[in-house]
């Protein structure tokens, strides 16, 4: 185990089941993936798909309230098991969040820079007050604030949404951390800042190193930023690989169908393609294949067994034996 | 916040003109010719005429409303009907008795109803939550009066922990431990309904605050458990104040029934014993001048309310 | 809110996870149907109850102050040697109507009140909710105690007085329920459909607004029960010698040493009264997925 050459962020047949008084909800199925340094994994799915709670999960952020499984290393270091103590230091120091609403992400009552200082002082990166002051300034500043100094002293109602999530940006790279997780960190802002947000995070992991995970619904979101896709579908990843060819060619009938749905421009098409009916219920996902109900490729093999991801190209997998008849020799 | 602020006094000007003007009606509204009862059955019409006209009766309402108003403001609120003295120091002595009953009640219902609510938003399942809902329920569906009464009898009468009515024991030196004493009974029979809505308020603020997006966006910061809950608790401090300064309004208000059961010389016991003699000038001082404090107790809420959320003082 | 039991935690889960899960179904909790079931008793009580028990007035001085389970006296006699059991179930009818007729009458005139403050421009309903929020400058028992002692006692004038100072809360709730009909997109509809503003509030506004008011207005019963016993323990209710649970606690404290037991027992129907309201309010509101406001 050589944290010089393990990647920032290695994940293992995740499972994430949520456990109340009268049930338990598997949520995620065994979800693999590494990221390196430096690169990025889009997770792409529906909502319920289990993309955001991925996310969580390696964070461990769901405490009593689930049960997780498999492995999660960052640089090599395995985070189950990890007591709340240690998990304290990861968290906002190694691997840090980026939550959807940047609105109630900040703590309405409390000034940004305040809210920075904190978490460098807890992470014992600043902790003399006027140190962790100037520090913060220069992270807003680093975000692309124009006016660090007044947007220190603001709270959190007095900043536009995008100024807010550049705060909350501010706030999660405070620490340097290897893994930076944003979840779907442009979905509440107005369409005309969603970029310059995506391009600051680009801008960041380059500058950074830093290995982000992106969960998004967005394809267009996961066609501009690149990196490696995995799409995933009822808990699972359905299919895994670089974001241009997956989108471009996918291998796994659900990204097909989600690439349908979208009207492209510039691209002549008879009729809008979409796909058939509404994904299972989260606790309610139905034998074999998840997706074979709603699947025009669907054969009856496929309600049998849920079909592994399987290597079906180039630094390319997909769970879907219909499409691809012959694992890995086919195509090489 | 100074611009918060002078709006929010500029705001208890209509208010207070309000108040004014519906106790002047509670006056008017009294059935009979006050004449005729003051001068009773032997008064000529002579007399009587000349009375009304004294009393400015004659007048158009909105001319005895102001004269009442400048009355009432330079300090002259009529005459007891009982005690043919003036009212005004009578009432006033009696707010402050009534005041230092508020404040301990106050008091006791906030650290309650905070302790309940806390345990039973954080705690939903369990012995302790349950007796905590419980609690909150029975508290606010009491009685004050039955609830007082039965103090009395267990606790003062029977046991003879507490001294059963007043607010200093005769024979005494009238210290700070003899009021205290006098204080336990009359407050936390005061404190009950207060306590119960506060419970029930900060247990659902709790809630609310817990299930916000930034205790989990806080947890993911690395920050310790403790002290993501001080960011949480910090949070509800509104609404309890909110709550807190709507509290202070049952307090001044339950007063009559507590301080009717355990003499306690306020406000209250003052108001009872003038509905029996039906001395109305000191009702309505009683009520006017409890508005009056009440206002201006909302008005330190709202003050401290935008000092602590900068949501509001903008 | 929720007085005595709750479903699990939803709080901690994701939305993923709750908005998928299958809706649980909304029914009576337990505690609720018991209520239900207690104020259904009292009505009842109120309605045939006095035909059962005795005569609540008849008393026999030789027999005074009789403790509980004498025979013939099930929860012995007062003072002036009347049953309390015939007093109590007489009672039920003068405080059970105390309590509701200020609450209905709060009811109309709040709806009423609320709905048009929240239909109307911003002067109009600037000047209908800031005179009504004077109301809430005042101690609310106080308030009502002034209003019924410069009106005399009787039952009527207590009535009234608990009526004024329960219409500003019951207008707050229908005024806010009313603002944010007026924000969702199908009153617009309605209006560039050409309905006029009464046809709107009455065919799009009162039917969606009835459920939060009656959900409000009944958790409101408990408290005016209470305030309305609370007058008549003041002096200021119904005269002697008609029952009423707050005169009984009134009547019986004088007796507070010899039989401390007597004042309890109407002081008990007060709060069971109350509590039964209370959390069948509770009920309701959950029932009908209704957000309760501050009571006022």
């Amino acid at each position: 185990m050589n944290a010089a050459v393990a990647p920032p962020l290695a994940v293992e047949d995740l499972t994430t089941t949520f456990v109340s008084r009268h049930r338990r909800i598997e949520v995620v199925r065994g979800v693999s993936f590494t990221i390196g340094r430096g690169e990025t994994m889009m997770l792409l799915g529906e909502s319920g798909s289990g993309k955001s709670v991925t996310a969580r999960s390696i964070m461990r952020l769901y405490g009593s309230a689930a049960e997780l499984g498999g492995s999660v290393r960052l640089s090599g270091r395995e985070l189950t098991g990890l007591a709340e103590p240690q998990l304290r230091d990861v968290r906002g120091g190694q691997i840090a969040l980026v939550p959807q609403d940047p609105t109630g992400a900040l703590d309405p009552l409390r000034r940004i820079g305040a809210q920075l200082a904190e978490t460098l002082a807890v992470h014992g990166v600043e902790r003399v007050k006027t140190a962790a002051r100037r520090r913060a300034e220069e992270l807003l500043a680093m975000v692309g604030i124009p006016d660090p100094k007044r947007v220190a002293g603001s709270y959190p109602h007095e900043l536009s949404g995008g100024m807010r999530q550049r705060a909350v940006i501010a706030i999660a790279v405070s620490c340097d951390p290897q893994v930076l997780i944003a979840d779907e960190p442009t979905t509440a802002l107005d369409v005309t800042v969603q970029a310059q947000i995506l391009e600051l995070i680009a801008d960041l992991q380059q500058r950074l190193g830093m290995a982000v995970l992106m969960v998004t619904h967005d394809v267009g979101v996961a066609a501009d930023f690149g990196g490696r896709v995995g799409v995933m579908y009822a808990g699972r990843l359905v299919e895994e690989g670089p974001a241009p060819q997956v989108l471009s060619a996918p291998r796994h009938p659900y990204t097909a169908g989600l690439l349908e749905s979208l009207p492209t421009p510039g691209v002549a098409r008879g009729a809008l393609h979409s796909i058939v009916g509404a994904p299972p219920a989260v606790g309610a996902f139905p034998d074999g294949c998840a997706f074979a109900p709603r699947c025009p490729r669907a054969r009856p093999s496929c309600t049998q067994a849920d079909p592994p991801l399987t290597p079906v190209a180039e630094g390319r997998s997909a769970a879907c034996p219909v499409v691809n008849p012959e694992p890995a020799s086919v195509v090489a | 916040m100074p611009g918060y602020l002078g709006r929010r006094l500029l705001m208890t000007i209509p208010i207070l003109i309000g108040v004014s003007i519906v106790i002047f009606i509670t006056i008017k509204i009294i059935p009979g010719d006050p004449v005729a009862s003051m001068l009773g059955p032997t008064g000529s019409p002579e007399a009587r005429a000349a009375l009304h006209a004294r009393l400015g009766l004659d007048n158009p309402l909105p001319v005895q409303y102001f004269t009442w108003l400048g009355h009432t403001l330079t300090g002259d609120f009529g005459t007891s009907i009982t005690r043919h003295d003036a009212v005004a120091p009578i009432v006033l002595d009696a707010l402050l008795n009534t005041l230092v009953l508020t404040v301990a009640a106050g008091a006791l219902a906030i650290v309650l109803g905070l302790l309940v609510g806390a345990l039973t938003g954080l705690r939903r399942t369990g012995i302790a939550a349950r007796l905590g809902n419980a609690f909150a329920l029975f508290s606010i569906s009491v009685p004050q009066y039955s609830i007082g009464l039965l103090l009395i009898i267990y606790l003062a009468s029977n046991a003879g922990l507490f001294p059963v009515s007043g607010m200093h024991n005769p024979n005494g030196d009238g210290g700070f431990a003899d009021l205290v004493d006098h204080l336990i009974l009359p407050a936390v029979t005061a404190a009950l309904v207060p306590a119960g809505i506060i419970a029930r308020m900060f247990r659902s603020s709790v809630l609310d605050v817990m299930s916000m997006d930034f205790v989990e966006a806080l947890t993911a910061r690395g920050l310790s458990r403790p002290r993501v809950m001080r960011h949480a608790f910090h949070n509800t401090v509104p609404s309890l104040l909110t709550v807190a300064g709507l509290q202070v309004g049952y307090l001044l208000g339950g007063v009559v029934f507590v301080e009717a059961v355990f003499a306690w010389p306020g406000i209250g016991l003052l108001v009872y014993q003038s509905i029996t003699q039906r001395d109305l000038p000191v009702i309505q001082a009683g009520v006017l001048v409890s508005a009056f404090a009440f206002v201006l107790i909302n008005l330190v809420v709202d003050a401290l309310h935008g000092l602590v959320d900068p949501r509001i003082r903008t | 809110m929720t007085a005595l039991t709750e479903p699990a935690p939803a709080a901690s889960l994701p939305d993923a996870v709750t908005a998928a899960a299958p809706a649980r179904r909304r029914r009576m909790t337990a505690s609720a149907t018991v209520a239900a079931a207690v104020v259904l008793l009292i009505v009842l009580t109120a309605l045939v109850g006095p035909l059962l028990a005795g005569d609540p007035v008849a008393g026999d001085t030789a027999h005074r102050l009789l403790p509980a389970g004498t025979p013939g006296h099930l929860l012995g006699t007062d003072g002036q040697g009347r049953d309390v059991l015939a007093r109590l179930v007489d009672g039920t009818r003068l405080s059970l109507l105390a309590g509701l007729v200020p609450v209905a009458f709060a009811a109309l005139v709040g709806t009423g009140l609320g709905v048009t403050a929240g239909l109307s421009g911003k002067w109009g309903q600037r000047l209908i909710m800031r005179t009504l929020d004077v109301f809430y400058a005042f101690p609310a028992v106080l308030l009502a105690v002034a209003i019924a002692a410069a009106l005399g006692s009787g039952l009527s004038n207590a009535i009234i007085a608990l009526a004024v100072i329960l219409v500003p809360p019951v207008a707050r709730v229908a005024e806010t329920e009313t603002r944010r009909l007026v924000d969702l997109d199908y009153m617009e509809a309605a209006r560039a459909s050409g309905a006029t503003r009464s046809a709107i509030a009455l065919r799009q506004v009162l039917p969606n607004v009835a459920p939060p008011v009656i959900v409000y207005c009944t958790a409101l019963i408990g408290l005016s029960i209470v305030y309305a016993a609370g007058l008549s323990f003041l002096g200021l209710g119904i005269s002697p010698p008609t029952p009423e649970w707050g005169l009984m606690v009134s009547e019986h404290t004088q007796y507070i040493y010899s039989a401390p037991f007597l004042a309890a027992i109407p002081a008990l129907a007060i709060l069971v009264a109350s509590v039964a309201f209370n959390v069948l309010g509770d009920g309701l509101r959950d029932l009908l997925d209704v957000r309760g406001e501050a009571r006022a």
